[in-house]
């Protein structure tokens, strides 16, 4: 780009001063851009039929290129630079025939007399082109330097540098400083998700210090909360929700992901990881366990269960989703058309697309059934989330553990003709009297699972009276048996039980793998080992039997009887493996003798570290990526018109051609295509991913349309400082925290919000920023802000995601399956975020306030002003459990006195105190209705939540009163 | 060009340009006219009619609102509507292969299914002559205001994706409903209630689920997004105010509400908190006008009685009145979806209870929209998102029929629809649409016809794209089904 802001806009007015019914100025001397003026007109009235996309091209002639639009050799194209009179185009704008007029009539998009003349005048200038503006790399431009003395205030850092001086070029003021109250509101709001609380208030408005401002920033970005409310946004493009989507919609445990972006924007980690890391985590050498999480980015796209139609549809749905994604969240490009067709306004062809595809194309999958549709890991909970200071110590445990343990008993060293049976997993055997063993038995297994009762071998079904013996976990549920501890029955009578049953001291199903078995010598003992140890402490009941009776029941793996001919009780779900099956007593061959007390030891410390822990500690089946052997790679092919049936060429992985990757730096896999796009030159990538920082602070972007940096979109309102910002971006190491740290200690973010009359007409929309714009709250922040205001908030960090109080019967008005359980307890009132995001039906308040269901990805919300709105924030249960908390909060901390209860509430949900008007109308208000409800008991005890006590009508009284403050305009509005 | 103007046309540029580039761009000069900025700052945010999208109709309108009857799961066009002799006379044959030419496989069916007669006789009614079979003697008393197509076609054979064509014109979630299209291109003739309303009916059992994104507004803003009546004492979620909140002391509340938002409007003058206070102040009158126009109780017996609704029931006949209600009262699209119709077992007794329970009402409502002369400017169309195959789907004892979007029977009513039309065939196995086939976009093209919309002019643009009901496919207004 060759132009400065002045000419840009100078340029920028041409276009429609001409086309809209204002005064005539079009200087013949100025020069066209093609860029600002010609190319959105080729753009949308030619490109679709003379444009990138070959398929639909006309008379082969495309005017996106400036070789075919000026002809090369000795054939001329319609475009004769500097002579339009010469130029086939021009004939065609203005011929009025039907057959012979461009664009033609069916096209319904003709030019008007104004356009034609930019064309005109453009082809008479030369007929220059230029490369779209965003594919060119950011160029970064000396701060401009202000000595304007009536906006001394307006200097905080660069941005304002920009802002101020497109402002005075137009003879526009920026707005003052906002108050120190709203300040610190917006502020708090912005980078928490929470108002500030009156002791932070208070601190802030009593701080003299000149840098009071970045102090407070610097403390509140230090906080979780910063992480958890860009988290947020993160969320939308990452199109994360707890279920599947699809009808089938069920749920799946994704949310360890969730957390993982917590702690990764809360470490502050660089951007080019932060990419890398969601891409392709999976493909770094030693990639570790939250690197594989944090591929379950991708993962977050619906996936059907694919069961009527061939998997493979499915599977490409999933694939083509992620190829869209990642043009939208990384290049603002709109990709999903390629899907069928060549581009029609942006240089990307349908070959770029499906190279493109080729990258995320070798993922393995496997939807079948109510499979998950692709690779999935158990992921343990790291530790220093819930104890922290014992971390360092179980790292050390844990490595130590890992020491000891590559000593464990390795059934392959036994004599293989020791062995009479051996399997990978659940089986029946077919005749009933094969392993009828009588004598001694050794059972092992490898075995990792969840379950509280499970079975591991069986040839016993007691209430069928068919007993012989049986191995598994948690005694097949009987009344006294120890869920989740390892057990063996085993009886010399079929008929009745006589024999002897044995529990472990300890429980195995703690989602690890565990090398088990049981040891049965006839009448003389049994022994059960964990680990390669001996279980010493035995819960054993019963004499040993001399025999073991025979059953009719065939051999069972992984499942066991409840009166049945056919194994279908107890199933094993977890993951079984190596189960042998040997009739002699081998339980020495399987202990790991003295190294199994240091292991024992350390796994008795690490059981003790690990207790102090509240939650589950292993999350099974997270939907992560996987990458296929280089061996197995999926070929990969154009799909014509984008049905998956219809091959193409075949392509393979590579960048889209407008990036002018030669074909030996081609990315090969997903690993090098995430690295290429933060190599720091790609035009794109910073500029997008700053611009939707902006977005997250001003409501729009400075590109306003968020997912679309090509020909279609919208250009940006200030170039220079988007440039600006997306280098600084770079070069401070992809600082994610730097970048909004910047945005909000500019002067421009802590202007007033108020619209002055000039700029409401002029600027009614603030693209120039002359102040700030006020932004409704988002719906979590709505919930979020009435919980914190209320008191009810509970701010514990990350886990499974939580119920709260949903209108009732919603779910069973929609015939919905499964049931939504509102939580209790603290569960009831966490943070937003971790509400359950069901695709299908999201909770109906949060809809309705407009959190997007994600069934694909979300770039920038829609934000309405809806009557249904209004219903949901005076009488969704959610906001009057708020209303009548915040009631109850004012009472009980100011024993009496209207005026400073009244105080607190402005403190606690505008972050001011009333004004005197304000006071009277309150006031007015709540004697009024304190009035009317000392005659009417019933409503008294319905807004009190049916308490019957002393101060029931003051209680009353405010609960009334808190619902208008909740609902204030000013309330729900980011100042 | 003196130096304030010039910077005066700097900043237009800047502003009405990016303005532009982000809105209708398609719908040409029309739109833009209603797009500038000052105009489109209304301050009312519920889509008053001076608000819409479209500023001057592009063509006479015949229709000013619709009522959309969902048979969902897809009815039966061989034992409803299209009578197939030879059908009949091959009963229990395996399919002819010639039939399977275009398409992979059934949704469910698996193999070569044989040949399904109907059970039904079916004969001529009216003036018109329209066949209805015995299974729907109430909508035979009215053939003569039906234009019946008997050759609907639709592009998939899943129930989600099907409806999602039927509504949005696209197999993907995502897009806008047609009632959020006319809602955003049309605008409200009522300030008191929601402009797109949906009602449900129909067994809950083993039907599908009715997804939100069944009245979504997709891309568009979400006032336009249909807002469903639910059964029971709050017909609008969250309509009721809490225990002890009377309206009088709702309405105290708005007072102070309205009396701050005014005094913040004041100090900041930001036209979006008038907005804010307009829609509180529709909010408030929705929760008088909408149990009122759900109480159905203040119909006479007699018209109860012709619809054979309840009051209390949840029942497609209650949905039926509530429907003429609703158009009464100005809603510009009411959509009712009647479960149940999704019939692979047992179809003769499923469809007898669905049509039972839909016969009467239809019939009913379209003899009432008559009688009180809504039915010339209200349009009403019937069908589900596919018909059902002329193929048996055995099932133990009982059979059923699969989903079939080749070839299936839909029917529109009123709104200058050409009355007492039969239009369309399918093949003689009623198995394809075979003659004037109609297909769900020339379906959405006639119905935005009818409305006074130009298809190909009435678009959206989104990520780069100016997408509208139809698309790039050809698509033709039938102009045959217009009166």
């Amino acid at each position: 780009m060759n132009s400065t802001v002045g000419v840009f806009m100078t340029r920028m007015a041409i276009l429609f001063l001409i086309s809209l019914p204002a005064p005539k100025r079009c200087s013949s001397a100025d020069e066209l851009d093609f860029n600002r003026d010609v190319r959105p007109l080729l753009a949308d009235r030619c490109y679709a039929c003379h444009g990138p996309d070959e398929q639909a091209r006309e008379a082969g002639l495309r005017l996106d290129r400036r070789d075919s639009a000026v002809g090369t050799g000795n054939k001329v194209g319609p475009i004769v630079p500097g002579k339009p009179s010469l130029s086939e185009l021009v004939h065609r704008i203005e011929n009025n025939d039907p057959g012979e007029m461009m664009p033609p009539p069916s096209h319904n998009k003709p030019l008007t007399p104004g356009e034609k003349k930019v064309l005109i005048g453009w082809i008479s200038q030369g007929a220059k082109y230029q490369p779209h503006w965003s594919l060119v790399p950011p160029r970064r431009e000396a701060v401009p330097s202000n000595d304007d003395k009536d906006n001394r205030h307006f200097q905080g850092n660069a941005i304002d540098h920009f802002v101020l001086a497109q402002l005075e070029e137009l003879d526009l003021s920026p707005s003052p400083i906002a108050p120190p109250e709203t300040l610190i509101r917006r502020v708090t709001l912005d980078l928490t998700g929470f108002p500030p609380t009156p002791a932070e208030i208070h601190a802030f408005l009593n701080d003299t210090r000149e840098d009071a401002y970045e102090r407070l920033v610097d403390r509140l970005m230090r906080t979780t909360a910063y992480a958890e409310r860009r988290t947020q946004d993160w969320l939308d493009v990452a199109r994360y929700a707890d279920t599947r989507g699809y009808a089938d919609d069920k749920t799946r445990a994704i949310w360890p992901w969730r957390d993982w972006v917590v702690r990764a924007i809360d470490r502050n980690m660089p951007f080019d990881r932060f990419t890398i890391e969601q891409l392709a985590g999976d493909m770094l050498p030693d990639a570790t366990q939250e690197q594989l999480l944090a591929t379950a980015f991708h993962r977050n796209a619906p996936q059907a269960r694919g069961m009527t139609y061939p998997v493979e549809e499915y599977r490409i749905k999933g694939v083509v989703d992620r190829v869209n994604t990642t043009g939208r969240v990384w290049l603002g490009l709109t990709m999903g058309c390629v899907e069928c067709h060549d581009h029609k306004f942006d240089p990307i062809t349908q070959r770029d697309y499906y190279s493109m595809l080729a990258i995320f194309n070798n993922i393995e999958h496997q939807g079948v059934g109510h499979g998950q549709g692709g690779p999935t890991m158990d992921y343990r909970l790291p530790i220093e989330k819930q104890v922290p200071a014992r971390a360092t110590e179980l790292k050390r445990l844990l490595a130590e553990l890992a020491n000891a343990q590559r000593k464990l008993p390795n059934p392959r060293r036994i004599d293989a003709a020791k062995i009479i049976g051996q399997w990978k997993g659940p089986a029946v055997v077919k005749d009933p009297n094969s392993y009828s063993v009588t004598g001694n038995l050794t059972i092992m297994a490898k075995v990792r699972t969840n379950q509280p009762v499970a079975d591991i071998v069986s040839k016993y079904d007691w209430r069928g009276k068919q007993r012989s013996y049986l191995f598994g976990i948690g005694g097949e549920g009987d009344t006294t048996s120890l869920p989740g501890h390892l057990f063996f029955w085993v009886s010399s009578q079929a008929e009745s039980f006589n024999g002897v049953t044995v529990y472990s001291s300890r429980a195995v199903n703690d989602g690890r793998d565990h090398h088990v078995a049981v040891e049965f010598v006839a009448g003389k003992s049994v022994r059960l080992f964990i680990d390669g140890i001996e279980d010493k402490a035995v819960i054993r009941s019963g004499a040993v039997p001399a025999s073991i009776a025979k059953s009719d029941r065939p051999l069972a793996i992984g499942s066991g009887y409840n009166n049945s001919r056919k194994p279908n009780a107890f199933p094993f779900k977890g993951e079984l493996s190596e189960v042998w099956l040997s009739d002699q007593p081998l339980g020495d061959a399987l202990s790991i003798g003295s190294a199994g007390d240091r292991v024992s030891a350390l796994l008795a410390e690490i059981r003790k570290l690990e207790s102090v822990r509240s939650e589950q500690a292993v999350v099974t089946l997270v939907p992560v990526m996987r990458e296929r052997p280089l061996s197995k790679s999926r070929e990969t092919f154009i799909h014509l018109r984008g049905n998956f049936l219809n091959h193409g060429e075949q392509v393979f992985p590579a960048v889209p051609a407008v990036f002018g990757v030669p074909q030996s730096d081609q990315p090969a896999n997903r690993l090098e295509f995430a690295r290429w796009l933060v190599n720091g030159d790609n035009p794109l990538v910073a500029r997008v991913v700053v611009n939707r920082f902006w977005q997250s602070y001003f409501g729009h972007g400075l590109v306003r349309t968020p997912d679309d940096f090509g020909a279609q979109g919208t250009p940006p309102t200030h170039p220079r400082l988007l440039d600006w910002l997306a280098t600084e971006f770079v070069e401070s190491g992809w600082d994610m925290k730097r970048i909004n740290r910047l945005i909000v200690t500019s002067a421009t973010y802590r202007q007033s919000a108020r619209v002055t009359p000039v700029a409401g007409k002029r600027d009614p929309e603030n693209r120039l920023l002359t102040r700030m714009t006020r932004v409704r709250l988002p719906a979590e922040q709505l919930r979020d802000q009435a919980l914190a205001v209320s008191g009810l908030l509970v701010k514990k960090i990350g886990g499974p995601p939580v119920f709260p109080i949903q209108a009732r019967g919603y779910w069973q008005q929609r015939v919905l399956p499964g049931e939504w359980k509102s939580s209790t307890g603290e569960d009831r009132y966490r943070r937003t975020l971790y509400t359950y995001w069901r695709r299908m039906a999201l909770h109906p308040s949060l809809e309705l306030l407009n959190a997007p269901a994600r069934e694909g990805c979300v770039v920038r919300r829609d934000v309405s002003n809806i009557p249904t709105q209004a219903l949901v924030l005076f009488n969704d249960p959610i906001f009057n459990e708020a209303a009548m908390a915040f009631a109850s909060r004012l009472v009980r901390e100011v024993k009496a006195g209207e005026t400073k209860r009244l105080e607190l509430a402005f403190r606690l949900a505008l972050s001011r105190l009333p004004k005197p008007d304000e006071k009277e109308k309150f006031l007015a208000y709540l004697a009024r209705q304190r009035k009317d409800l000392r005659r009417d008991l019933p409503a008294t005890k319905a807004l009190t939540g049916g308490k019957q006590r002393a101060g029931a009508t003051d209680l009353a009284v405010w609960t009334l009163a808190c619902s208008i403050i909740l609902n204030l305009d000013e309330t729900i509005t980011r100042p | 060009m003196n130096e304030k103007q010039d910077k005066k046309s700097k900043l237009d540029g800047i502003l009405r340009r990016g303005f532009l580039q982000e809105s209708a761009l398609g719908l040409g000069s029309i739109a833009l006219a209603s797009l500038l900025p000052s105009e489109s700052r209304a301050a009312h945010r519920v889509c008053s009619e001076s608000e819409r999208a479209i500023g001057k109709l592009h063509l006479p309108p015949k229709a000013k609102r619709v009522i959309f009857l969902f048979m969902a799961g897809g009815p039966s066009h061989v034992d409803l509507f299209d009578p197939k002799p030879l059908l009949n006379k091959m009963d229990g044959q395996k399919i002819p292969p010639h039939l399977l030419k275009d398409h992979q496989q059934f949704a469910l069916i698996r193999g070569m299914p044989a040949l399904k007669a109907s059970p039904y006789q079916f004969t001529r009614h009216g003036e018109s002559g329209t066949i209805v079979s015995n299974l729907m003697p109430h909508l035979a008393t009215v053939v003569d205001e039906l234009a019946v197509i008997r050759s609907m076609k639709t592009t998939t054979n899943v129930h989600d994706p099907g409806v999602n064509m039927m509504n949005c014109g696209s197999v993907l979630f995502g897009r806008p409903t047609l009632g959020a299209w006319l809602s955003y291109g049309l605008g409200s003739e009522n300030s008191n209630l929601p402009n797109y309303i949906v009602l449900t009916s129909g067994p809950l059992q083993g039907s599908q689920p009715l997804l939100q994104s069944f009245w979504g507004n997709g891309f568009l803003d979400s006032k336009h997004q249909g807002v469903p009546l639910r059964k029971g004492p709050e017909p609008v979620l969250h309509l009721n105010n809490p225990d002890g909140v009377t309206s009088k002391r709702r309405r105290e509340q708005l007072d102070l509400l309205a009396w701050m938002n005014h005094r913040r409007h004041d100090e900041l003058n930001d036209p979006e908190i008038l907005s804010r206070v307009a829609s509180y102040e529709m909010a408030f009158r929705m929760q008088s006008s909408v149990p009122e126009l759900a109480d159905i109780g203040q119909e006479s017996k007699e018209t109860l009685a012709a619809y054979g609704a309840v009051p209390g029931n949840h029942s497609l006949a209650n949905n039926c009145l509530l429907a003429r209600r609703l158009v009464e009262r100005g809603v510009r699209f009411v959509q009712l979806y009647d479960r149940g119709w999704d019939s692979h077992t047992d179809i003769e007794n499923q469809h007898k209870r669905q049509c039972h329970a839909a016969d009467r009402p239809v019939a009913a409502l379209l003899k009432d929209l008559k009688q009180r002369d809504l039915l010339d400017d209200t349009l009403v169309i019937w069908g589900g998102e596919f018909g059902r195959t002329p193929v048996a789907q055995v099932s133990g004892k009982t059979y059923g029929r699969d989903h079939h979007p080749h070839g299936f029977t839909m029917f529109l009513a009123g709104g200058g629809v050409k009355a007492g039309l039969t239009y369309g065939a399918t093949d003689e196995f009623g198995y394809h649409a075979a003659e004037n086939v109609v297909h769900v976009r020339d379906l959405h093209a006639t119905i935005l016809h009818l409305l006074g919309i130009d298809h190909d002019r009435f678009k959206f643009r989104f990520k780069g794209l100016d997408l509208g009901l139809t698309g790039v496919e050809s698509t033709r207004v039938v102009k045959e089904l217009i009166a």
